[in-house]
């Protein structure tokens, strides 16, 4: 039996009770069916966990790691899907793997800006995600058709396989995979050892432009997987699809436990941050607060989740108290 | 707009690390933003590959700067 005080330690730990006490007050407030605002909320969040596992690969970089140009790679993988998918099944994989493999290649840019040009990553990436933001518009401007998603690939997106929806799914393969690679690869180990400090991971012999260039590849590739995901969910693709997508992936990051200056990476964290990030909007609304305190009441719980999460265990009078009778 | 001046503060000048701040700089970096629009549309180039230019500016300047002032190991 683990006790508080140990589960505690987790870096998860705060994000997941936060979720548990926001739902709570969901269920309290809503007079409407109960399951379904679960269901709706997790499919929201199953997006931002996407962007989310990716992101935590580029600041687990450390010094300064970050991604900016997720969004724009997830316009342009929107208006791919939309704009490149036929009625036939095997050209649905072919999206994905078309929105993957541009993530990709775009996550190489990122990765050969910040290792070789040595340009810091948020000026570096944010200048290639400019570069995106004009090839969006051109391939906007090119198709003329429609910039309505196919019916194939829109069923597909939002089938359900077990009663979970198909993002959601992604999340738990994607979420698997990551863990796999952090905590079981050495490419895991050395993206934390670079994270943590690039001097000993130098001196200890791990190749440090490799880890940081694999980092943002897979940053790009699930950016790519999410912009493909979500326009096939909307429906349609915009020139701004994906823009609430470049901080939020950040916060979900450091909301769900992970260190900002690098060295960390949990997926479960990273999960339960996207979905405290998606459950807040959702509470705010539904408990009826006036439109001009709910970023107020927003911005002051993540404030006390991240307080909460940093403050060691022995210095809080209710982990204290929690402590000595579990 | 919120890390486009983040951009005019780099392309300023100031050091990313901190420690060097060119408030006179930022101000150039913001106008060297803007101008560029304006001499796109002088060579009747299309308002879309304003983004591109101005991340090709950026990369160029902070990548030269960079190479410059810290010499690789």
């Amino acid at each position: 039996m683990i006790s508080v005080a140990e589960l505690q330690k987790r870096p998860w730990f705060w994000p997941a009770v936060s979720c548990v006490v926001l739902f709570a007050i969901i269920l309290l407030f809503s007079p409407v069916l109960r399951y379904s605002i679960l269901t709706a909320n997790l499919a929201a969040a199953s997006f931002l966990a996407l962007v989310g596992f990716g992101q935590m690969f580029a600041v687990a970089t450390g010094e300064g790691g970050i991604d900016l140009s997720v969004p724009f790679v997830m316009n342009f993988c929107a208006f791919l899907a939309v704009q490149l998918v036929d009625q036939s099944l095997s050209s649905i994989l072919l999206v994905f793997i078309l929105g993957v493999g541009f993530g990709m290649a775009i996550g190489l840019v990122n990765g050969l800006v910040v290792v070789s040009f040595r340009i810091p990553p948020i000026i570096g990436t944010l200048a290639v995600g400019y570069i995106v933001l004009t090839l969006v518009q051109l391939l906007s401007a090119q198709g003329g058709a429609s910039t309505f998603a196919a019916r194939d690939l829109t069923n597909f997106v939002r089938a359900s396989i077990f009663g979970a929806s198909v993002p959601f799914v992604f999340v738990l393969v994607v979420g698997a995979l990551a863990a796999l690679l952090i905590n079981r690869t050495s490419f895991g180990r050395s993206l934390l050892a670079v994270g943590q400090s690039r001097q000993a991971a130098y001196l200890s012999g791990i190749k440090i432009a490799p880890t940081i260039i694999g980092a943002y590849i897979i940053s790009g590739a699930l950016a790519g997987l999410c912009g493909v995901l979500l326009a096939a969910s909307v429906g349609s693709a915009d020139l701004e699809l994906g823009n609430p997508y470049l901080l939020a992936s950040v916060g979900a990051v450091v909301l769900g436990g992970n260190n900002i200056s690098g060295g960390m990476a949990t997926v479960g964290g990273t999960v339960a941050g996207a979905i405290l990030l998606t459950l807040l909007v959702a509470t705010v609304t539904v408990v009826g607060l006036p439109l001009e305190f709910q970023n107020i009441v927003r911005g002051v719980i993540i404030t006390l989740v991240l307080v909460l999460a940093n403050v060691p265990a022995h210095r809080q009078p209710l982990m204290r108290f929690l402590g000595r009778t579990a | 707009m919120t890390l486009l001046s983040v951009a005019a503060v780099v392309l300023g000048g100031s050091a990313f690390s901190g420690g060097v701040v060119s408030p006179v700089g930022a101000v150039f970096g913001a106008l060297t933003l803007v101008l560029v629009g304006t001499l796109l549309s002088l060579f009747e180039v299309d308002g879309m590959f304003l983004p591109m230019v101005q991340g090709f500016l950026l990369l160029g300047v902070v990548g030269v700067r960079t190479l410059l002032v810290r010499r690789p190991q």
